[in-house]
């Protein structure tokens, strides 16, 4: 079964289209990245999948369950970390899980040893029974990600998980929620407008800007249709014959013409590992020197410029 | 019904742990019985019928101290609205009445609280109370003060959810209270009070809450209305309330 099943989902506010026609699904322990700058309608989608807004249009199922039939089967089955902030500032991290297992009707003994286990987890064992007003914002964020994993959700939703960290503090949040989806296996909607977060964490990417899903891939596929890698070869000595040995092995194992620009010639090729044995060895048998060599990916910064005309940070 | 019970049990928790909300709710009986109707009862000596003024204004306390107890805790609902923390509650598997009635839970204790310190200082210095229907008295005044915390918890929700900002619900409940309460008949007999100022009384929901419970702790000789007649007001400004909160209550504001 799908963990994750939205079909044409829909959220208009009178003529303004917050989400239009937005379909896709995540699979059973699949992270699926929906990526798109602030007021793509990102969190709108997370709303009407996490039950607390209706949609206008459109449905969704999260485990089978309809989330406008079925809202109580729903809500179950989710775990949510929300955009802003979520926590009491006087409350401790045990005591939010604690009230949070109650709410979930989680037997006491299974809650605690949950409790602990997460508080490992997130690497706040230390910390647990101070309020939480006490904590780093990279700490609140953890104990919000233990928190909606307490009762073992089917799909955990992140909503902009590590928006307002600093470098460093995202770094560990993501080093945690690698380590989560090796040990919890739950399915993950994460939004965020960080191209490297996407990359690092989903398996599949969805692009979104204007409340439309523009395309769905995996980010090196995504990466791919954008066009072919590009291999930059950077001359010390022997550029004539590099330039002659690199026309003859065009079109064989994906190799495409070189395009010279000053000492460097730039190869785009359909895929570099298999490519880059062939260019290394024609260099070689040619007798150039080679002072750089560089083998360029297409980020997904540059697949959401050429999908959407625009760059996420300057998005508005 | 669960559910409720973990709300109240978490907003107990919050409030002990804020020390000087505890004492506060304490102490504030206390300087009104003690400081304010002592003077008037002793100081001045004065008498409503048979009973001495500290012993009469006790019901109205009684009332005052729930009622602003539970506008607070309905302000609390709006101050977890601001923080985010009314989120996780709201996408939780928990019905929006049973959030709000585990509030109201909570405060109908701490109410009753206030109210058992209230009984015995009486007791101990105001004269006692008549109690004319024994245990029933005191059952009664007790479902009474926890249907008049509902709907002001309600009241205070509904303010809450339609207020931009903490700043405008804070000044809304400010100007409401100290008319309301002068206007409640808990000083004062309604029946002795300007007739303009009867007719107020009429339309506030705090009047039928300190008059039922008159009636079961005084005796009907000191109430302005029938039991049945105020306890019904009672239920329909709690049901027209909550109903309006829980309605309301939404992540955004």
């Amino acid at each position: 079964m799908l963990a994750l099943d939205a079909r044409a989902l829909s959220k208009a506010y009178g003529k303004v289209h917050a989400v239009q026609d937005v379909t896709f699904t995540i699979a059973e322990g699949e992270t699926f990245g929906l990526l798109g700058p602030n007021g793509a309608g990102k969190t709108t989608t997370v709303a009407m999948l996490t039950t607390l807004l209706a949609p206008s249009a459109g449905s969704a199922r999260i485990a089978g369950h309809d989330v406008v039939a079925e809202p109580h089967e729903v809500r179950t089955r989710i775990g949510v970390v929300f955009q802003g902030p979520s926590l009491d500032a006087q409350l401790s991290a045990r005591q939010h899980l604690r009230f949070h297992a109650r709410l979930y009707h989680m037997p006491r003994d299974r809650a605690l040893a949950r409790t602990d286990e997460l508080l490992r987890l997130v690497e706040l064992e230390q910390r647990a029974d101070e309020r939480v007003s006490r904590l780093s914002g990279g700490m609140r964020r953890r104990v919000e990600i233990a928190r909606a994993l307490m009762h073992r959700p089917k799909v955990l939703f992140l909503d902009e998980p590590t928006v307002g960290l600093d470098p460093q503090a995202r770094r560990h949040v993501w080093d945690m929620l690698e380590r989560l989806q090796r040990e919890e296996g739950t399915a993950v909607l994460l939004t965020t407008h960080h191209m490297e977060e996407a990359e690092r964490l989903a398996r599949r990417v969805g692009i979104m800007d204007h409340g439309k899903l523009l395309d769905v891939a995996e980010p090196a596929g995504l990466k791919a249709a954008l066009g072919a890698e590009v291999v930059h070869l950077r001359v010390a000595a022997g550029q004539k014959a590099l330039a002659a040995a690199l026309a003859r092995l065009q079109g064989k194992q994906g190799i495409g013409a070189a395009v010279w620009r000053g000492d460097t010639a730039e190869v785009p090729v359909a895929a570099a590992d298999a490519a880059v044995p062939a260019l290394l060895e024609v260099v070689a048998t040619s007798g150039a020197r080679l002072a750089s060599f560089e083998v360029r990916r297409p980020s997904l910064e540059d697949v959401f410029i050429a999908r959407t005309g625009r760059a996420l940070r300057d998005a508005p | 019904m669960s559910d409720a019970l973990a709300v109240c049990e978490l907003e107990l928790t919050r409030t002990w742990q804020s020390r000087a909300a505890v004492l506060a709710a304490f102490i504030t009986p206390l300087a009104w019985l003690l400081l304010f109707g002592l003077a008037f009862d002793q100081g001045l000596g004065v008498r409503v019928g048979a009973i001495g003024y500290m012993a009469f204004i006790s019901p109205g306390l009684v009332a005052m101290l729930g009622t602003f107890s539970s506008l607070g805790s309905g302000q609390g609902i709006g101050r977890d609205r601001d923080t985010g923390f009314l989120k996780e509650m709201l996408v939780a598997p928990v019905s929006r009445l049973s959030l709000v009635a585990g509030r109201g839970m909570s405060v109908a204790l701490l109410a009753l609280g206030q109210a058992l310190l209230v009984l015995v200082l009486v007791a101990l210095v105001g004269g006692g109370l008549p109690l004319p229907y024994g245990a029933l008295s005191v059952l009664g005044a007790a479902a009474v003060l926890g249907l008049l915390c509902m709907g002001f918890l309600g009241a205070g929700l509904a303010i809450a959810v339609r207020s931009p900002n903490a700043t405008t619900y804070q000044a809304t409940i400010g100007v409401l209270t100290l008319p309301m309460f002068f206007l409640s008949g808990a000083l004062v007999p309604i029946s002795k009070m300007p007739a303009a100022l009867q007719a107020a009384a009429y339309v506030n929901p705090m009047a039928y809450g300190i008059d039922a419970l008159r009636t079961l702790l005084l005796g009907e000789a000191y109430s302005a209305f029938p039991l049945p007649l105020a306890v019904l007001a009672l239920c329909g400004f709690a049901l027209f309330t909550l109903g309006f909160g829980a309605r309301n209550l939404t992540a955004k504001a």
